[in-house]
């Protein structure tokens, strides 16, 4: 059920107890109201009828001789005139004596219990109701010669329950139109209420249905609208995390496209060269060359799947980080390049500093020599490799400079793709996979080391590696220990 | 003598190419970039170009706009093998696709079908007093019809397509039976000296011993 009509019913449930108690009360009061009105009336009229009847008879007993049925006589002649004097309305009068009607101006009566239990001196009334319609009886007693006097006078008092009947109707009636009323309002303002959640409903439909630039626009500030922000927040995540999945993905295949190519080149040329000569005969110097080429791709596809074990290798293990002294490693590193650097007569410039790191030496120092291979790539005969390290602020900066052919500006941000190669001849020539620098790209990113490249075209390259100090507050602790 | 510009940036499958393709006496143009080949391309006509995608400075795609207009088939050979690049570069324009890594047999058949398609290449091969027309698939002898089987004339041309090369067993029978070389040569053996009692060439279509056959002609 939909929260509109659930918020609308209950509402009218609550309208209507509320308004039907009041009216309830309010009719009550009112019928309660007129019918003591009416009693005091009655008992008013009564009073009259027996001041009057009284009255007369008191004139007669004044008189010398008078005998009871004297008195009855005159008792029922004065009801009689005092009934047609003074009962000019739809009152009756009814008189009893010793338990007997002697006088009736009607001929309802009321129940004998009235009048036969009431006090003398005392008063009493009962409301009876007779073929749909109400009347009073008020009942007064006195004594006459030893026996009860009643006198009894009725009234129509159905007026009373008809007002109190439309009262009711018309009550009835207009707490049937204000619940209308009220019900079209409360499903207006429920509506209003409810649109935002029926907004949000849709928004989150469309994103489940793959609508993923789906979000709510709701601007109330209240619970549904921090409810929407929430969803938003939500949805921006999901979305973000969706993106990075799928760049991922994207990244993984661009690497197995980019390795199938790489792949192909060599082995185009081995299939091709090995077809070529095992199909016809040919002049001397040109099997020479088919053969060369099949040694040289195949080399090259050799050094590619070490490149490539590798970077497999490190992309899936974590680092296991040691303190290590920067001084060690570039020392290591050098003594590692020496001999592929004096092939090409290629100086090394080490400075180094007395500063530790945390890192795995294996990594590094293969990241290292990438750098500096790529250097050496770079240089020509007789050049120069700075390979230096500074520290500051709580940082170590191991630099890889070298003054040879650069790279130019646009292949500067693509340098760390896996299989990029600025110089692809030259590259191939030497040996080159393109893995290289990607490789050391992921061994400094999991040394949390910022990586800096300048590089202009014809002066050199450089390469600037910063890592965080080993942290020696630690190395304190456990001395004090 | 027809005219191919190659157009591949690595270098040994650039000369894989050139070394093939001049065996079948067609003259080769290397070139290892895309802007050097724009250069090239604007002051010579060629009958033929193959065109590599991944190239520096131009790409294949973009040399292949350049090239249109000038009314030169072009075949591209490359690595991109993706059902999407190849629809891509035929529906660019280009005559042919061949994925790397290719078969030296299946470029020379590709290369020659465009050319034939262009009318560069004749569909005629003749060699002394022999004509095959490869479209029609017909031989002559001095005018006179020649009853060969289709693996028969399959056969003669490529023998008259390698004049003065010998041919070993093994290709042979892979080019032409299309299937794999098991070391059954008797078929090949066969049709060999069908050809001989049918053409009258028996002289020139010498047995090389221990290698395969090559059709000379010196005799």
């Amino acid at each position: 059920m939909k929260f509109r009509y659930k918020v609308l019913i209950i509402n009218m449930i609550v309208i209507s107890i509320g308004l039907g108690t009041i009216g309830y009360f309010m009719i009550l009061k009112n019928f309660n109201l007129a019918m003591n009105q009416q009693i005091e009336n009655s008992v008013e009229e009564n009073n009259l009828f027996q001041a009057s009847i009284e009255y007369e008879l008191l004139s007669l007993m004044n008189t010398d001789s008078y005998s009871k049925n004297v008195l009855l006589d005159k008792v029922v002649e004065g009801s009689e005139n005092v009934y047609s004097n003074l009962s000019a309305n739809s009152s009756d009068l009814c008189v009893a004596y010793d338990s007997n009607i002697i006088y009736s101006s009607t001929q309802e009566l009321c129940n004998e219990a009235l009048w036969s239990t009431v006090d003398v001196g005392m008063k009493n009334y009962t409301i009876e109701e007779k073929d749909g319609r109400y009347y009073i009886y008020v009942s007064s007693s006195t004594l006459l010669m030893d026996k009860k006097l009643n006198i009894i006078n009725s009234r129509d008092i159905t007026a009373v329950y008809d007002m109190m009947k439309q009262q009711s109707n018309y009550y009835k009636l207009l707490l049937v139109s204000v619940l209308v009323i009220c019900s079209i309002f409360m499903y207006i303002l429920s509506t209003l209420l409810t649109k935002p959640l029926e907004s949000l409903q849709k928004v989150s439909e469309s994103f489940g249905k793959g609508d993923y630039d789906a979000r709510a626009n709701i601007n109330t500030k209240d619970e549904i609208g921090s409810l929407a922000d929430t969803y938003n927040t939500m949805a921006d995540s999901v979305v973000e995390h969706m993106d990075e999945l799928k760049g991922m993905v994207a990244r993984q295949e661009q690497f197995v496209a980019d390795f199938t190519h790489e792949l192909k080149t060599p082995m185009t040329s081995i299939i091709g060269y090995a077809d070529t000569l095992r199909s016809r005969e040919m002049p001397r110097e040109q099997q020479i060359m088919a053969a060369s080429y099949i040694f040289s791709e195949g080399q090259r596809l050799e050094a590619m799947s070490m490149k490539l074990f590798e970077f497999i290798y490190t992309k899936q293990h974590s680092i296991s980080p040691k303190k290590l002294s920067i001084k060690k490693l570039m020392n290591t590193v050098a003594t590692s390049v020496e001999p592929m650097l004096t092939a090409k007569n290629i100086s090394l410039e080490l400075i180094t500093t007395d500063s530790f790191i945390l890192g795995d030496q294996d990594l590094l120092k293969s990241a290292l020599i990438n750098l500096i291979d790529n250097g050496r790539k770079a240089s020509k005969e007789g050049s120069t490799i700075r390979f230096t390290a500074k520290e500051e602020n709580d940082q170590v900066t191991i630099t890889v400079e070298d003054f040879g052919t650069g790279i130019p500006e646009e292949h500067l941000s693509k340098i760390w793709d896996a299989f990029y190669m600025v110089d692809k001849s030259r590259s191939r020539k030497e040996g080159g996979a393109g893995l290289g620098l990607s490789l050391a790209a992921l061994i400094f990113d999991a040394h949390n080391a910022t990586v800096d490249v300048y590089s202009k075209t014809s002066e050199g390259t450089r390469f600037a590696i910063t890592f965080p100090l080993y942290a020696e507050e630690v190395t304190a602790h456990e001395e004090v220990d | 003598m027809i005219k191919i510009l190659i157009v591949e940036d690595e270098k040994p499958i650039s000369d894989l190419i050139a070394l093939n393709l001049g065996a079948q006496g067609y003259s080769c143009t290397q070139v290892y970039d895309g802007m050097e080949a724009a250069n090239l391309l604007e002051n010579n006509t060629y009958d033929l170009v193959l065109l590599d995608i991944m190239l520096p400075n131009v790409d294949g795609y973009e040399l292949l706009e350049y090239i249109k207009p000038l009314n030169m088939p072009v075949i591209f050979i490359t690595a991109k093998a993706a059902l999407d690049d190849r629809v891509k570069g035929l529906t660019l324009g280009a005559e042919d696709y061949i994925v790397k890594p290719f078969q030296v047999v299946e470029l020379l058949a590709r290369v020659g079908v465009v050319l034939r398609r262009y009318n560069k290449a004749s569909s005629e091969l003749s060699f002394k007093n022999i004509k095959i027309n490869t479209e029609a698939k017909t031989a002559t002898r001095d005018g006179v019809p020649l009853d060969l089987t289709p693996k028969e004339l399959e056969l003669l041309a490529l023998l008259i397509r390698n004049v003065n090369i010998t041919l070993f067993r093994e290709n042979i029978y892979e080019t032409i039976w299309d299937s794999e070389y098991s070391g059954d040569t008797r078929t090949l053996d066969l049709h060999i000296q069908r050809l001989r009692k049918k053409t009258g060439l028996g002289k020139c279509l010498k047995t090389v011993y221990g290698a395969g056959y090559r059709l000379e002609d010196s005799q």
